[in-house]
């Protein structure tokens, strides 16, 4: 089992407005394509304030080692430093440390040097290994990057070893986390269980300083003067966070400005957006993805005729212009094609135009593999995340075309909570036989995703998926370092899996953000999740 | 006269209990592991029953209850499972704001609800237009009026803010208006609608048609006659109004993004915030019980009859 960082069950779209009818049949093609950017060109000036809403709401906490939603990983990334930086274009570099992987098993981690926390204090080695070992609790949301890590010491004054029980490729690659982020140990210690909590605070060395974090209303964030690195110095003396997630408040906050800016909106609002004279969407590059999972072994999904034909019987292209509003491409496989590793891309990309061909919207066929797989007309259930529009319509867009093959589907809006519970416990998934999932990684390799899909003892293999091939192809590639040899092993292993139909990626989605038409800098990829993002947007 | 003290202090205290241990009751029943969210993403279910125990949740319910119970008795509502906080301090700001906005609101209902209910009944040709709006009125929901104050005073003219609550005594008031009409408009045509029918109703009684009749002044008569008898169904349906502005203001606050008691008891129970909606829910009970209270002390102020009557009894 591999874990990832940021692979994700659910997205907690808060929306009340009434949704729509999703669309009928296969839609027309209209919008035009949007063309995905990293990044807008640089800022230049300075601005007193930036107010930016979180859309997702309110983060329950800001310490680090709990931060992976979209509400805290992006707030806290402002403030502290990861050990790796992500950068716009999704490449990783080196930012409080510089990591050298010395043997398959253990990684050199060397601290930069003169780097001091916003109360003057230097950062040092002790802080760097305190705030990794915070991870290593397997109680911590994101220990799947640490498990196996045996050890964290201090070789030096400014160096970390830290040596792994078994070879890891990914490991290096998962630094550039916000669960990575340096606290400074006396504060941390003192805090205690109020860290990161409102009352609690930060202490940390990135280009923004806690200031204020008012429950219900904001949080206010000042800019460090004395960052390290003038690159992501801010330009912003003051960003506001707001929490507002109503869509269509959030829809009227940007349209008159009182919102500067958002990343992750609404599919539902893009329309409203496109017309606003305030500012403009941006589309950028994103491992997210919106999958369509059997939930169980056996029962009348256990037929994988069946499973194909209901993946084969909804028309991606349309779902993505019709429901994304364009904000999404057409996808084939289970994996995303986004989290193909860009070192072996061109190996990835062949082998998936076969899926492409042999995924494509099908009825007649479907209609073929449901007779074929000798469903007799038992219902389906679907489960969705409640609240959210664009899921809601996606679901009443299956839903129709099951129908057309004949097989019926009934739709279970699942509560936040429920919804989550789903993803680790079978007993919650009973009764359910095929769900919608947001799923999004940190770093741009399919590990992080099939490890936990594939392996007979992955976390989300809820099909009991079991090949000893593939447990051996799994093992083996985690401790592949050659890009193209690894990518070999993937594929293999990809190829067993894909054909049970488990789990379809049905859209690829694009980071959808909204900015303001005085500023400029932001970066526009996913990107923005784990780095000082808001730290580069000023005025032209 | 001891029977109706009895009544109005052991009432609402029993309801308030009942109510506690029924709120505790049903969010237990509702599907969802509380602790999912404070998990991550990749939660398992042995991470998940190991924190389930260290916050005390695998205890039996009736123990849980008891104990939230003899805390709240001593002051202290617990910590929020979702925010790692005590919830007094995470409810202070925003009872401030939903207060602030449910007071706006009824200060408008009654201006505007009442005033048209008496222009009404007091000018008789203007009757059916208050009737007209005020069944137009009646027919809008609060978020669809939220998004047309917006459009056209938000996006159009640009006089008022569409988001959050605002600071200082000015800029609440300015952000708060356009929720407060908001929320006003609905429970103002019901306030009219009521108050003009009980006003006329009034005005058609005998012993209001013999005063006139003898020539009283009209403008004794309607204060000494007609309002006060009309100001029992009138003052009833305004304690409610002020009670069902509380409950309003949920989709009110999230229409204008406004971190208020309502949008945080929503999202507590989504979360199954415990503390929290033991919280927020007690409180909203308690407006609910002093409110009906008072009317009820207010009719046997307003009513000779009813005080009558208790003596006897």
């Amino acid at each position: 089992m591999r874990p990832s960082p940021f692979h994700y069950r659910a997205a907690a779209v808060l929306a009340t407005a009434a949704v729509t009818a999703a669309c009928g049949g296969h839609p027309a093609r209209t919008a035009a394509r949007p063309v995905p950017t990293n990044a807008l060109p640089a800022a230049h000036g300075n601005i007193a304030n930036l107010t930016w809403d979180l859309t997702q709401g309110e983060p329950a906490t800001l310490d680090p080692v709990q931060s992976l939603d979209f509400s805290s990983a992006p707030v806290v990334a402002q403030m502290c430093d990861t050990l790796l930086r992500q950068n716009p274009d999704m490449t990783v570099s080196p930012n409080l440390v510089t990591a050298v992987q010395t043997s398959p098993t253990t990684a050199r981690l060397t601290l930069r040097g003169g780097v001091k926390f916003w109360d003057g204090k230097p950062v040092t080695v002790d802080d760097l290994v305190y705030s990794l070992k915070r991870n290593l609790n397997p109680d911590a949301p994101a220990y799947f990057i640490f498990q196996h890590v045996k050890a964290v010491t201090a070789t030096s004054g400014s160096e970390v070893t830290v040596t792994l029980s078994q070879p890891d490729e990914l490991f290096l690659k998962e630094l550039g986390g916000v669960p990575t982020a340096v606290l400074e140990k006396a504060y941390a210690e003192r805090a205690g269980g109020r860290l990161g909590t409102a009352s609690g605070g930060l202490m940390c060395s990135g280009p923004y300083e806690w200031k204020s974090w008012t429950p219900g209303a904001q949080i206010v964030l000042k800019r460090n003067d004395a960052y390290w690195n003038p690159a992501y110095r801010g330009h912003a003396a003051t960003i506001t966070l707001k929490f507002v997630t109503d869509t269509a408040a959030i829809a009227q906050g940007l349209a008159s400005g009182e919102l500067d800016g958002a990343y992750e909106i609404p599919s539902s609002i893009i329309p409203t957006l496109r017309k606003s004279s305030a500012g403009s969407l941006w589309y950028g590059p994103s491992t997210q993805s919106m999958g369509l999972w059997v939930t169980h072994p056996g029962g009348t999904l256990g037929k994988v005729d069946l499973r194909k034909a209901l993946m084969i019987a909804v028309d991606r292209e349309a779902i993505a212009e019709r429901i994304y509003h364009g904000a999404a491409t057409a996808n084939y496989t289970a994996l995303a094609t986004e989290e193909f590793d860009p070192a072996a891309k061109p190996l990835y990309q062949r082998e998936y135009q076969k899926y492409v061909k042999a995924n494509a919207y099908d009825p007649a066929t479907a209609k073929r593999l449901v007779k074929s797989s000798g469903y007799a007309g038992q219902n389906l259930v679907l489960a969705t995340l409640a609240g959210d529009e664009t899921q809601a319509q996606l679901a009443q867009y299956i839903q129709q075309q099951a129908a057309q093959i004949g097989v019926k589907i009934s739709i279970d809006a699942v509560q936040p909570l429920q919804f989550s519970k789903m993803g680790y416990d079978a007993s919650a998934r009973k009764g359910v036989d095929l769900m919608l999932a947001l799923n999004f990684n940190g770093a741009q390799d399919p590990l992080e995703f099939l490890g936990f899909e594939t392996g007979s003892q992955s976390l989300y293999n809820y099909t009991e998926f079991k090949d000893a091939t593939v447990d051996a192809d799994l093992a083996k590639a985690f401790q592949t370092f050659d890009p193209a040899t690894r990518a070999g092993l993937v594929l293999d292993l990809q190829r067993s899996w894909e054909a049970t139909y488990s789990a379809t990626s049905l859209v690829g989605m694009y980071e959808t953000s909204f900015l303001s038409g005085k500023l400029t800098g932001a970066t526009t990829s996913f990107a923005y999740m784990q780095t000082p993002a808001l730290a580069l947007i000023g005025t032209r | 006269m001891k029977r109706l003290l009895v009544r109005w202090l052991l009432g609402p205290l029993v309801t308030i209990l009942a109510s506690s241990s029924m709120l505790y009751g049903l969010l237990s029943l509702a599907p969802g592991d509380p602790v999912a969210r404070r998990l991550g993403p990749h939660a398992t279910a042995v991470q998940a029953a190991a924190l389930r125990h260290r916050l005390g949740l695998d205890r039996p319910l009736p123990v849980r209850y008891w104990d939230w119970l003899t805390g709240a008795l001593h002051g202290d509502l617990g910590t929020s499972l979702v925010y790692q906080t005590s919830v007094s301090s995470l409810l202070g700001a925003r009872l401030a704001t939903t207060l602030t906005l449910v007071l706006y609101a009824s200060l408008l209902v009654i201006i505007a609800g009442l005033g048209l209910g008496i222009l009404g009944a007091v000018v008789r040709p203007l009757g059916s237009v208050v009737a007209a709006i005020s069944g137009l009125g009646v027919a809008i929901p609060s978020y669809v009026a939220a998004s047309l104050l917006v459009a056209v005073f938000t996006l159009d003219l640009g006089w008022f803010p569409a988001l959050g609550a605002g600071s200082g005594a000015g800029g609440r008031v300015w952000h708060l208006t356009l929720p407060a009409v908001a929320l006003a408009i609905g429970w103002s045509a019901y306030v009219t609608q009521i108050s003009a029918t009980a006003l006329r109703q009034e005005q058609s009684r005998e012993h209001v048609e013999t005063a006139i009749g003898r020539g009283l002044p009209a403008a004794l008569v309607f204060r000494r006659h007609v309002l006060r008898n009309a100001a029992i169904p009138v003052i009833t349906i305004s304690g409610l109004t002020v009670a069902g502005l509380f409950a309003g203001s949920v989709v009110v606050e999230a229409a204008f993004g406004i971190d208020g008691l309502g949008s945080f008891l929503v999202a507590a129970v989504s979360q199954k915030d415990y503390n929290v909606v033991q919280a927020v829910g007690l409180l909203l009970v308690a407006v609910f019980v002093l409110v009906t209270t008072l009317i009820d002390v207010l009719h046997v102020v307003l009513d000779p009859r009813l005080r009558t009557r208790e003596a006897a009894a």
